[in-house]
């Protein structure tokens, strides 16, 4: 008779240590985030909150809700003016533009927005998920609704993992009082009556596929591509743009005015790698490229120092630049008829911007507490306003509740 | 009926019955609120497996699976190691324990009586039998329609090592878990004794021991046929069936008491050693274990 004792001892053992006391914890990551542009621009406040809640050991529901607070001013996109131009808020509703005279070439806003995402992963076989999403964001002049479909597929070894995915978005967009300017319309029209219309939207649909990689131990890299084809009514609500003489001076305000279909990519690529020492480097690059001329590179690197118990420093830097968009214009020539599309929005302009900052994370209450202070640095090549500098401290709190 | 604790000579003594058996726990400590602590959370774990892979309940996987006509069905983590667990028992037992097998009490009812099947029908459930069968592959398994599985035969077991598992995180006294005959010491007693477990003569259960085993660390299980058998023509046919065949695997020991590492590792080795027949004490002999072989 032949022994099978071993044997048997070794599949008993795989059993009882893999038995029945699994983590199905339920994650709450709690954060507070301050956003503030110097110069009194925009300042954000905001609170996130995520949980992710296990349900069995095939389905993990995730919340995710947002709610912030913004306030400041922004460029209108309209040149620092000489003359009084008055501008007219139009009709009903909160704050519109800034009529001071002299300086309409700031909008002032308030605005609070609620975000939900609800996400829900099924394990349909050992190395098949899927995950569906759903997302809300309320503003009072902009609403979105999407939704979203990722397959992952594993190799049997669990090497390898293949991402393929769909994903779609129903946005509406106007000024507080629910109208949008006519597109080019002269702010000044038929003495302060611009024409307006009603609620604009777009619609975005979106393509994904990706590639991740054990590839070895201690390294984890990443491929992923996504198009996403906009169509439907982009043009920002708010965004004025000069006509200006030969020298400079103002003549004219027209509203902004943008194409009807965007079609963009990326390319991300990614590498998370543990250093022997333990401490870990999170290295990635993003590729983007859109049919408005704009194409844009974003390299970022962060490397966390372990302390001892939980306790790491996370320093990090990004670096992004970015081309100008073709509809990009810090200003309307008064020797040219008006063009069909034209924005003097800064974030449609040539930007090169570093982002530095660190992170510290440390054990708290059972859980990890972290704070993230980060400074960020922006130039623009044209625009009316030429640079942003920004702070963003962020406290986060995540724990796991059995 | 909630669980009872009673006050022993050195332990706490709980007791619930659970996976229709009796089930004890003695706890080698002197605190009480620990002792019912940790009674409750075995209680809570047994009354989970045995609620999770009764072959009896309307409302479990293991329903779901026998009632799936062919269909995949997929299972949970948990479901997944048992059954990988039962596949490598079924290969380690060349076919002889198979969790399929449960369909031949369709013609076989151990009552004590004459009662034996006619061998057409033995023959004709065996094309239902056999986990070969079974397409059991990244957590999805595949039952062809009228085929059942049954982890009867692993599922007291799991849950002692499971509870003992449990216990281990809080109480590093000696514990012993007796799980209808299935047991597992997880430490000897307060005064450094092991644990005595008597082994019941398997024809007067409860009356009479035929031997007494010591245990401070370990798993331990019997197999038997205690009440359960046929007779016919002074021939006793065994309740321990041989799926390959349909019938009762010959000359079976009237009982098997084993001594492994763990609850499991025990009660395999004392069913794999029935299912040998005649071969059982070989069997036993071969694995370098501690047995008791009637």
């Amino acid at each position: 008779m032949k022994s099978i004792r071993n044997k048997l001892a070794i599949a008993a053992c795989t059993v009882l240590s893999q038995g029945a006391q699994q983590a199905n914890a339920t994650e709450i990551d709690t954060s507070y985030l301050f956003y503030s542009e110097a110069d009194d621009r925009v300042t954000v406040n905001k609170i996130i909150t995520k949980t992710k809640t296990p349900l069995g050991d095939n389905d993990v529901i995730s919340l995710e809700a947002v709610y912030d607070t913004v306030t400041g001013a922004t460029p209108t996109g309209a040149v620092k003016s000489v003359s009084t131009v008055s501008v007219t808020t139009p009709s009903s509703g909160g704050s519109g533009f800034k009529t001071a005279a002299g300086t309409p070439d700031l909008v002032e806003f308030n605005d609070t927005r609620v975000g939900i995402d609800v996400g829900w992963v099924h394990r349909h076989s050992r190395t098949f998920k899927m995950n569906y999403g759903a997302s809300v964001s309320l503003e009072s002049d902009y609403e979105s609704y999407g939704g979203s479909l990722i397959f992952d597929k594993e190799t049997s070894n669990r090497n390898l993992t293949f991402s393929a995915g769909i994903a779609g978005a129903y946005d509406t967009i106007s000024q507080r009082s629910g109208q949008t300017p006519k597109p080019m319309g002269d702010v000044q029209e038929n003495s302060g009556n611009p024409e307006f219309f009603g609620k604009g939207n777009k619609r975005s649909y979106e393509a994904l596929l990706g590639i991740s990689s054990i590839t070895n131990r201690r390294t984890v890299t990443q491929l992923n591509y996504t198009i996403s084809s906009t169509e439907g009514y982009m043009t920002d609500p708010y965004k004025l743009i000069s006509m200006t003489d030969s020298g400079g001076v103002e003549e004219k305000r027209y509203y902004e005015s943008r194409p009807e279909n965007r079609l963009q990519q990326t390319l991300y690529s990614a590498l998370v790698h543990q250093l022997k020492n333990k401490n870990t480097i999170h290295l990635s690059y993003r590729f983007y490229l859109d049919d408005w001329d704009i194409t844009s590179h974003t390299f970022d690197y962060k490397h966390r120092i372990k302390f001892t118990k939980n306790y790491y420093l996370e320093p990090h830097i990004r670096l992004y630049t970015q081309t100008a968009a073709d509809i990009f214009q810090s200003s309307l020539d008064n020797n040219q008829p008006l063009p069909e599309y034209a924005s003097a929005d800064y974030r449609l302009d040539e930007i090169n911007s570093v982002t530095l900052g660190t992170k510290f994370g440390m054990p708290a209450w059972g859980g990890t507490l972290r704070f993230r202070l980060e400074y960020l640095y922006q130039s623009f090549a044209e625009a009316e306003f030429n640079t942003n500098k920004a702070v963003i401290f962020q406290a986060s709190y995540k724990k796991e509740f059995n | 009926m909630p669980p009872r604790l009673t006050k022993e000579k050195g332990y706490w003594r709980g007791f619930f019955h659970a996976m229709a058996s009796p089930c004890e726990i003695l706890f080698a400590t002197e605190n009480r609120s620990l002792a019912r602590e940790l009674l409750q959370q075995s209680y809570t774990e047994a009354k989970r497996i045995e609620k999770k892979f009764s072959r009896y309940r309307a409302d479990n996987c293991i329903y779901q699976i026998n009632q799936s006509n062919g269909t995949p069905v997929l299972v949970d983590k948990e479901t997944a190691h048992l059954l990988n667990f039962a596949e490598q028992c079924y290969q380690l037992s060349e076919h002889k324990f198979d969790i399929t097998s449960g369909v031949l009490r369709e013609v076989w009812t151990f009552d004590g009586s004459d009662n034996i099947p006619d061998s057409t029908a033995v023959e004709a459930i065996l094309p239902r039998i056999g986990w070969s069968k079974v397409k059991w592959f990244e957590s999805t398994i595949t039952l062809p329609t009228g085929m059942e599985i049954d982890l009867g035969g692993i599922g007291k077991e799991y849950a002692v090592d499971q509870t003992a598992k449990l216990i281990f995180k809080r109480l590093k006294t000696g514990v012993l878990i007796n799980y209808g005959g299935d047991l597992y010491a997880l430490g000897p007693q307060q005064n450094g004794e092991p644990w005595g477990v008597g082994v019941d003569d398997p024809e007067a259960t409860g009356v009479k021991q035929i031997g007494a085993v010591n245990l401070s660390k370990g798993g331990l299980a019997t197999s038997g046929d205690a009440r359960r058998y046929l007779l016919k023509e002074g021939v006793r046919y065994s309740h321990i069936l041989d799926p390959t065949t349909g019938w009762p695997a010959p000359d079976t020991p009237k009982a098997i008491t084993v001594i492994a590492n763990t609850c499991l590792e025990a009660g395999m080795l004392s069913t794999m050693a029935m299912l040998q027949g005649s071969q059982a004490r070989s069997f036993l002999e071969a694995q370098e274990v501690d047995f008791w072989c009637l």
